[in-house]
């Protein structure tokens, strides 16, 4: 068992009905969570791109990738791994 | 076009506007489609309207659920290499072939079915006979889409025929809502022959197929494990001259059945868990080993953790995700099999391997003594299934195509019969479909009519999708349907003999008098019982002229042997159950 990080996928592809389902599809087949997810449209006219944040092992993520890029409607797709963000909320209460 | 298609071909010309069904129909004859297998219903009857219009430019074979029409059209499919193409209408006919979809994925079947919908305006309103079949079937396609207006018609065709085909090839399903049926529009079609966004790689890199001759140069004890990749590719012809040229062994898995001659000298058989014992042991020995068009499935491999671990792997496919799936591998050749084998045969040096080839026939022997000669030539008992299929095996031509269904008869088949060319097994691999066999066996024969079509079936399998014997009756389809009839589920009886301490829990399966079903379905049955006269009526049952079904009554509680025990690695392979 690799141990997990978190990857950046970003994926461009043609935009269509059904695309997201698709891409999230790989992913929960996986039984990998999506922690975050972005879709916009690019330059290019009815490309779309989508960047997905994961956490998972570095050789699920090797594959999962491919099997994102072998999606008929995705052009090209890629991760690189992440640092963790941990955010955290202080709660303060003052006497003034 | 056609002939048959000149009436639209006229109007088209004449600028009159078609309707969608006749678009769905040009596009299919555009494809060169001339066969297809169906059931009609609410959504999809304007289509069957238009196809009832030009009635004598299609085969369309009306089966008896919709599981066998997409069984029937993989069976098409897979003997011709041409496109399968099934119809069904929305809701419970669109949920019936998923199965079959299923099946055809997972084997690489190239298939394109065309569902109905219910009216555009009524999509996702739960309306009758409604189902989201595009979200069902995403899984299991290798594309699918919806068309709701006419004018997108010829495009979505183009596309799902090229999808399907190109590369490794797959199921497409296209669903249409109903409206577009009726829909006017102006046919203009443009076969589509590459999409910007998938372009499978087709020729490998040249540096990788030097690399991998050089390996295969320098090693002493090469192995070559091949797939249905050289079947899809055609590249038999290409993998006898690599092995005849370099002296390497070479193993199939199952689907990969019938790519090389059986009786050839390098043929050591098959992989996996119930394949042939020389074949897997020496999986253990190899230093290299060349793996064509397979995906190292569970099945092959036994204990992946401990398969291959002495040997340098260098894995050719077409498809990327397969490389470095399920092994790790030293060398990744994303290519086409065909034209990576022609790349590789004039790198290669002639050798011959003599110590090491002949080191596999020590196991054969082990194996012939252990469990063949008792599978092909009992001396009690009943007639074992080795024998049934033995018999057929001497007495047909060579380019005999063989239908199995699933479970131990499939098994022994594999094992059994001499495949002697290329394209002749057809049988559910991956999915391990019950069920199968029958309707894939009537699309196989309508794929081929002048060829001989023999189905082999367990008795379990029969019962699930038997009601297409009416199919094959009525349509005269001169299939030999062999039931190897047990009275078991064979396969898993023989787990749980081995594994759950003979706890027979739902295994023992009554079955109808095939003989008496195949007469009530419009067909001949033939009973077979007695091992004398085995041989004498299989003669009979192949020369027979016209459909016949022959219940072989075979041995209850037989075992399929050698085996690969669950978890167990392939070099742990067992020849017996004691």
């Amino acid at each position: 068992m690799q141990t997990k990080k978190q990857y950046l996928v970003t994926t461009l592809a043609q935009d269509r009905v059904g695309l997201l389902s698709r891409l999230a599809m790989v992913f929960s087949r996986r039984g990998i969570n999506i922690n975050s997810l972005h879709l916009s449209e690019t330059a290019m006219k009815g490309i779309a791109q989508i960047s997905v944040v994961v956490k998972t092992e570095p050789r699920t993520i090797k594959q999962v990738v491919k099997q994102i890029e072998k999606q008929v409607e995705v052009m090209q797709a890629y991760s690189n791994e992440q640092p963790v963000w941990e955010s955290s909320l202080v709660v303060q209460k003052q006497v003034v | 076009m056609t002939d048959c298609s000149k009436k639209l071909e006229d109007r088209i010309l004449a600028g009159d506007d078609i309707n969608g069904g006749e678009a769905v129909l040009l596009s299919f004859m555009e494809e060169g489609v001339e066969t297809m297998f169906g059931y009609p219903g609410g959504a999809i009857m304007p289509l069957y309207d238009s196809l009832h219009q030009s009635e004598d430019c299609f085969r369309h074979i009306l089966t008896r659920h919709e599981q066998g029409a997409i069984h029937a059209a993989q069976g098409y499919a897979r003997v011709t290499g041409r496109t399968g193409v099934c119809l069904a209408t929305s809701g419970p006919g669109a949920t019936n072939i998923l199965t079959g979809i299923a099946d055809a994925f997972l084997d690489s079947t190239p298939m394109v079915c065309i569902t109905g919908q219910v009216v555009d305006n009524l999509v996702g309103t739960d309306a009758f006979q409604e189902t989201d079949i595009l979200t069902i079937s995403m899984a299991v396609t290798k594309w699918n889409a919806r068309v709701s207006k006419a004018e997108d018609l010829p495009a979505v065709m183009a596309k799902a025929f090229y999808i399907a085909n190109a590369g490794r090839p797959g199921p497409v399903l296209i669903d249409i809502t109903k409206n577009v049926f009726a829909e006017k529009l102006k046919f203009r079609y443009a076969k589509c022959h590459s999409l910007q966004t998938y372009m499978p790689i087709v020729q490998p890199d040249i540096e990788q197929v030097i690399k991998a001759a050089d390996w295969i140069n320098t090693a002493k004890r090469p192995m070559v494990l091949f797939g249905q990749g050289i079947i899809l590719s055609k590249s038999s012809e290409e993998l006898r001259q690599f092995v005849e040229r370099t002296g390497v062994p070479a193993a199939a898995t199952l689907l990969g059945l019938s790519a090389l001659p059986d009786d050839h000298p390098l043929f050591m058989g098959m992989l996996g868990m119930h394949g042939n014992y020389a074949a897997n042991l020496k999986t253990g020995d190899a230093d290299l080993v060349l793996a064509i068009g397979m995906r190292f499935d569970d099945r092959v491999t036994g204990e992946v953790s401990t398969y291959l671990k002495q040997a340098r792997i260098i894995h050719v496919d077409i498809d990327p995700t397969e490389l470095d799936k399920n092994m790790e591998t030293e060398l990744e050749i994303q290519a086409d099999a065909k034209e990576f084998l022609k790349s590789l045969i004039p790198l290669v040096r002639e050798n011959k391997h003599e110590e090491w080839v002949n080191s596999f026939q020590e196991l054969a022997t082990q194996e012939q003594n252990a469990v063949i000669n008792d599978d092909l030539h009992p001396v009690s008992g009943r007639i074992t299934m080795g024998e049934a299929i033995n018999e057929v095996g001497k007495i047909v031509n060579p380019d005999t195509i063989v239908i199995t269904d699933v479970g131990q008869h499939q098994m022994k088949v594999a094992r059994y019969f001499p495949f002697k060319t290329a394209r002749t097994l057809v049988t559910s691999g991956g999915l391990g479909t019950m069920g199968f066999g029958l309707p894939a066996a009537m699309g196989a024969q309508l794929g081929h009519p002048d060829r001989t079509v023999v189905a082999f079936i367990g008795d379990g399998g029969m019962q699930m999708t038997m009601q297409e014997l009416v199919t094959i009756a009525h349509e005269k389809l001169p299939v030999k349907i062999f039931v190897l009839n047990n009275g078991f589920l064979g396969m898993v009886r023989q787990w749980q003999e081995l594994f759950f301490d003979g706890r027979y829990a739902s295994t023992t399966l009554p079955g109808p008098d095939f003989v008496k079903l195949a007469e009530a379905c419009g067909m001949n049955g033939m009973r077979i019982t007695e091992r004398e006269s085995l041989a004498d009526q299989m003669k009979e049952a192949i020369s027979f002229d016209g459909p016949l079904l022959v219940d072989v009554v075979v041995e209850k509680e037989e075992n399929v042997f050698p085996m690969v025990p669950p978890g167990a690695a392939v070099t742990d392979m067992i020849l017996s159950g004691k």
